[in-house]
């Protein structure tokens, strides 16, 4: 009774605290990536269980997700679903005290899909932590957890919050360190809320909605975070990715799209991960090679596992390095390995030289064989004596399977190369466009320095674009507006020293070099006498127009250059807004000539400058021909 | 009740993941686990000591495999080996005396006239001993009469009284079981009050106007220092911070709190401030036969400046820090390399783990190992809760508490 009264004061005043001990943690592991980067490994087990350090990676993150408080983990099995669960039968997690791990088995075909199966499910309670089963990491989930359960209490559109962690800024470590793409995000520095989020790739334009500005003071946008993929959600996630069925993946466009949604107003938070902590995942095989390495460091203490198993020989003279070795594998003598990662029962003969490669379970590399860096060596293959396995490829006893989108008479030409000289079993599967990036083999400096070169080659490139095609709307803009002052200096008698100014001031608002002033107000007068004459007299009018406002005029042709814009500008006119000129070019160039407005260096030169261009340009020429000729004569004469 | 061997298996898993931490948790933690071990241990009716002495090493050799630098945990192990064998001689030695005295049964414990309701675990094995083996040196020291009798009181006595051969071959193996649990029960008593016993010999160490070095955080050195400070001494304590950890912060903090002068240094500065210092009082995590001292990194660094400037360095351990082994012996893992981030944080240091552009291994590495090794010329003087000792004597103490068929904990090489 006692007991009851309590539990029912505490809904009523619950603080957080008390709420984080009551409901009991619960996590999502998604025990498949739904990527091919591990093929040909994968065709054969599950990504999940593939040994990271001699131990599978899906003992990491559930040690880790023990650790952090999680009480209960649904392991969603798809692919290889029967391997995983005899895994998990066999290990201790599934009799642990405080810890329960149940699976799921479904043949989902996305991470979206998965969830939509678990939301059918309905076993998930209140919020819960959703990962991957390739995490490793040794972060404590408490503070997240209680900043995202404050958040959900002063608002209940909170989500999701998204762990990040910080990084160096360069496209270069990125690559190298992870083989992942450069992300971009934008955060509220002081709610941390996530209002952008998009990779290099996806995007070229980091575009923010107006209306986020609105009610906050400021946002930081990054690039220097780094996605841990280690979520803690509301349950309203699950229901959002079973609504729509175009989640496939749990970032794009999933998140993209609750971030540029303001109908529902969900909102995703982050949480920078503290500088001490660890996370990782592996993606592909470089960020296979790194995590290796950090969990060798012992960054993941105390989860250190053995370097080399047990049950191992190593020959005389053999040479090994920077390199994780299984249990119950045989090597030679001279052999040189380094940097590679071989798993157990695996029989590597005399003389060998492993460089960078992964070699699964039960391979055979006969004697005097080498594996270039990169290499993938899957299971139970049989290398051939002497054999040279050529760098970044993957060797398989399974052939690449087609996929049923991409079939296309291409892939048939570049079929798997089969290798069965000197004993070998196996096939080679064709080395794709990408393959460095993602393979464990270093990156030549020629390819880092390509990746900066790209990098900036595209900011170059994007710079540039932006300014061609904002310049022509800007000009565009711009004389509409000096027309629309123009006219306002003709019907409200402005004086010409305030037009100045105000052309002046748009000028610069825009950006624009004096010519296109001059260009501009010449456009505004000629199309304003057109407007007025309605087809008789024009070069009357024309000529008053021109006489009135001859002073502003001339305050805008400072030199040749924009004397002869003028012209071309009439040209252009004449050619296509204004035909009703063509036939009065020649007139109202000598007009212009006899005003002064133009002098004489300007029109011949003008002329000089079609001298080369094609007939249809020279028309105006020929038209004005006479005028022309005339001063020429009379530059000549003047001399 | 829960299942003994999930106990086990608990118990190994926190171990393997640092849950349980210190050597002074782990061994009173693992006395308790055989305890209860013990207790739910289904005995055969011969050969009950051998029996019992096999099960208690399986799950010995689970635990030290969980973590072998918890050297604590094989300690309390061997004792309660150690425990078993002396009260099984001093069964059957019950057994024959009572033979010889034909009638008399085990009532003879009331006639026990010594006026000590519970005996040290020390003199309780001391005492069994005597029986069959020359008396140990301590024995002798400390004057333990020689008599056979084992001083515990008994439940099954009225019960075996008047019965047949079989009801009381049954009490006899209630009786061994129930001995030996009696005597575990007085071991996890000396695991958590050793620290008491240790500080009681303080005065007797600390001195007016003494200025006393110690490294890092340690609750039997906290104790011991206390325990001065309520004796009216006036001392000084310099308080080395004992980096990655920087326990020693905290510890000084909690020293001045209760009154005792205190400063704070690097562990840098040890050698240049010890030439001020009086004494070096520090904890250790484990204490080898051959008087050498497993203790938190740093240690062996003060012991080199207090051995340079003709410091006394004193070095404080419960009898639970004794291990039988030498440091030399394969089976002992003298240390452990704890994760860098207690140096570096990874946010920053990730930025030079650059393998991808480089020749594949990484340019930094961080080494961060958790423990010394003192040797014992360096050790001025043990104090333990039996009282001080030389480092050459630690040989001696083992001997008092340790079998020398248990020192390698495996279960075949027993049978």
């Amino acid at each position: 009774m006692v007991a009851k009264k309590k539990s029912r004061g505490g809904t009523v005043g619950e603080d957080a605290g008390e709420g984080l001990s009551r409901a009991p943690l619960q996590a999502i592991l998604l025990a498949d990536s739904f990527s091919t980067l591990f093929r040909p490994i994968t065709l054969e087990r599950p990504k999940v269980l593939l040994p990271l350090v001699n131990a599978p990676m899906i003992e990491y993150t559930l040690a880790w997700l023990e650790s952090a408080g999680v009480k209960e983990v649904f392991v969603f099995c798809c692919a290889h679903s029967k391997q995983v669960i005899e895994y998990l039968e066999n290990s201790d997690w599934l009799n642990q005290p405080n810890f329960s791990v149940s699976t799921i088995k479904h043949a989902a075909t996305s991470a979206g899909h998965a969830l939509r199966l678990i939301y059918d499910k309905d076993v998930i309670r209140g919020d819960f932590v959703l990962v991957t089963g390739n995490t490793v990491s040794d972060m404590p989930l408490t503070e997240a957890l209680k900043e995202h359960k404050e958040r959900k209490k002063r608002d209940s559109n909170v989500v999701m919050t998204m762990v990040i962690k910080q990084s160096k800024p360069s496209p270069v470590t990125d690559q190298s360190r992870l083989g992942t793409e450069e992300l971009f995000m934008a955060i509220d520095p002081e709610t941390k809320e996530l209002l952008y989020y998009g990779t290099s790739k996806a995007d070229t334009t980091l575009a923010l909605d107006r209306t986020v500005l609105l009610d906050r003071s400021s946002i930081s946008p990054h690039n220097d975070m780094q996605d841990c993929y280690i979520d803690i959600c509301s349950p309203v996630v699950l229901s959002l990715f079973a609504d729509n069925f175009d989640y496939q993946h749990l970032r794009l466009p999933f998140v993209q799209d609750l971030l540029v949604d303001d109908l529902m107003g969900y909102k995703i938070f982050t949480h920078e991960m503290h500088h001490s902590s660890y996370a990782a995942r592996v993606d592909n095989y470089r960020s296979y090679d790194t995590i290796s390495k950090e969990i060798i460091q012992r960054w993941t203490y105390p989860l250190v596992p053995k370097l080399i198993g047990s049950g191992t020989t190593i020959g005389k003279h053999s040479q090994v390095s920077n390199s994780v070795i299984g249990e119950n594998c045989v090597i030679g003598s001279n052999v040189s390995v380094d940097g590679c990662y071989i798993w157990n029962n695996v029989n590597i003969e005399d003389g060998c030289r492993l460089k960078q490669a992964i070699v699964c379970d039960g391979v055979t590399i006969k004697s005097g064989a080498v594996l270039e860096a990169g290499a993938v060596i899957s299971f139970n293959v049989i290398i051939g004596q002497n054999f040279v396995v050529p760098a970044y490829s993957n060797v398989s006893l399974l052939q690449q399977p087609v996929s049923q989108g991409s079939y296309d008479e291409m892939e048939e030409l570049v079929s798997d190369l089969r290798i069965q000289e000197a004993g070998g079993a196996g096939y080679i599967w064709p080395v794709g466009e990408g393959e460095w990036r993602h393979s464990m083999a270093p990156i030549s400096s020629d390819r880092l320095v390509e990746i900066i070169k790209s990098a900036t080659d595209e900011l170059d490139i994007l710079d540039s674009g932006n300014e061609s095609d904002d310049g022509e709307d800007d000009y565009a803009y711009f004389e509409k507006e000096v027309e629309a002052t123009f006219l306002r200096a003709v019907h409200e008698n402005v004086e010409q020293d305030h037009i100045i100014v105000e052309v002046d001031s748009l000028r610069f608002a825009n950006n624009l070099a004096s010519t296109d002033c001059a260009g501009a107000l010449f456009y505004a007068m000629m199309k304003y006498a057109v407007d007025t004459s309605a087809g008789e007299a024009l070069f009357k009018i024309t000529h008053g127009v021109i006489e009135k406002w001859e002073k502003l005029f001339k305050w805008y042709l400072l030199s040749l250059d924009e004397e002869i814009e003028v012209i071309l500008k009439f040209e252009e006119m004449c050619l296509e807004s204004t035909k009703e000129y063509a036939s009065l070019f020649p007139k109202i160039l000598r007009l212009l000539y006899e005003k002064g407005i133009l002098q004489e260096d300007a029109i011949l030169r003008w002329e000089s400058e079609k001298e080369h261009a094609d007939e249809s340009d020279k028309v105006f020429v020929k038209k004005a021909e006479k005028f022309l000729q005339g001063l020429e004569k009379k530059k000549i004469g003047g001399r | 009740m829960p299942d003994v061997h999930s106990l086990v298996n608990e118990f190994v898993i926190k171990l393997n993941k640092r849950q349980i931490e210190g050597s002074k948790m782990t061994a009173k933690l693992t006395a308790e686990l055989l305890r209860s071990f013990i207790s739910q241990q289904r005995l055969p009716h011969s050969n009950q000591a051998g029996a019992l002495i096999d099960a208690v090493k399986a799950v010995g050799e689970k635990l030290i495999a969980a973590k072998p630098v918890e050297l604590a945990a094989g300690n309390v192990v061997r004792r309660v080996l150690h425990i078993i064998r002396e009260e099984d001689i001093s069964l059957t030695n019950a057994a024959v005396g009572g033979l010889n005295l034909a009638s008399e049964s085990d009532d003879e414990d009331g006639n026990d006239e010594y006026d000590r309701p519970v005996l040290s675990a020390s003199a309780v094995a001391a005492a069994a001993r005597n029986a069959l083996r020359p008396p140990s040196l301590q024995t002798l020291l400390e004057d333990i009469p020689h008599s056979a009798a084992v001083p515990h009181p008994s439940s099954s006595g009225g019960d075996s009284e008047g019965k047949s051969k079989s009801a009381d071959k049954n009490s006899m193996t209630r009786k061994l079981k129930h001995n030996v649990i009696e005597v575990v029960n007085e071991l996890i008593q000396e695991i958590s009050t050793c620290h008491e016993q240790i500080a009681e010999q303080a005065v007797e160490h600390i001195h007016h106007n003494e200025v006393i070095l110690t490294l890092g955080s340690s609750h039997t050195v906290k104790e011991f220092l206390l325990a001065a400070k309520e004796k009216k001494r006036s001392f000084r304590v310099f308080v080395a911070e004992g980096a990655p950890r920087y326990q020693g912060h905290a510890f000084a903090k909690e020293l001045a709190t209760r009154g005792l002068q205190t400063t704070v240094i690097t562990d840098s500065a040890v050698f240049a401030m010890i030439s001020r210092v009086n004494m070096v009082i520090v904890g250790a995590h484990a204490v080898m036969a051959n008087g050498g001292v497993i203790a938190p990194v740093g240690l062996n660094m003060v012991a080199l400046a207090a051995k340079r400037h003709a410091v006394p360095f004193a070095v404080l351990a419960g009898v639970y820090k004794l291990c039988p082994l030498y440091p030399h012996n394969p089976e002992v893992l003298l240390n452990e390399l704890k994760s860098p981030s207690e140096l570096l944080d990874f946010g920053e240091f990730s930025d030079c783990l650059d393998f991808g552009s480089g020749s594949g291994s990484p340019l930094i590495h961080v080494v961060n190992p958790a423990f010394d090794y003192v040797p014992p010329d360096l050790v001025s003087l043990f104090i333990t809760d039996t009282g001080g000792h030389n480092p050459s004597y630690i040989y001696r103490l083992i001997a008092d508490f340790y079998s020398p068929d248990d020192l390698v904990v495996r279960r075949k090489s027993a049978s």
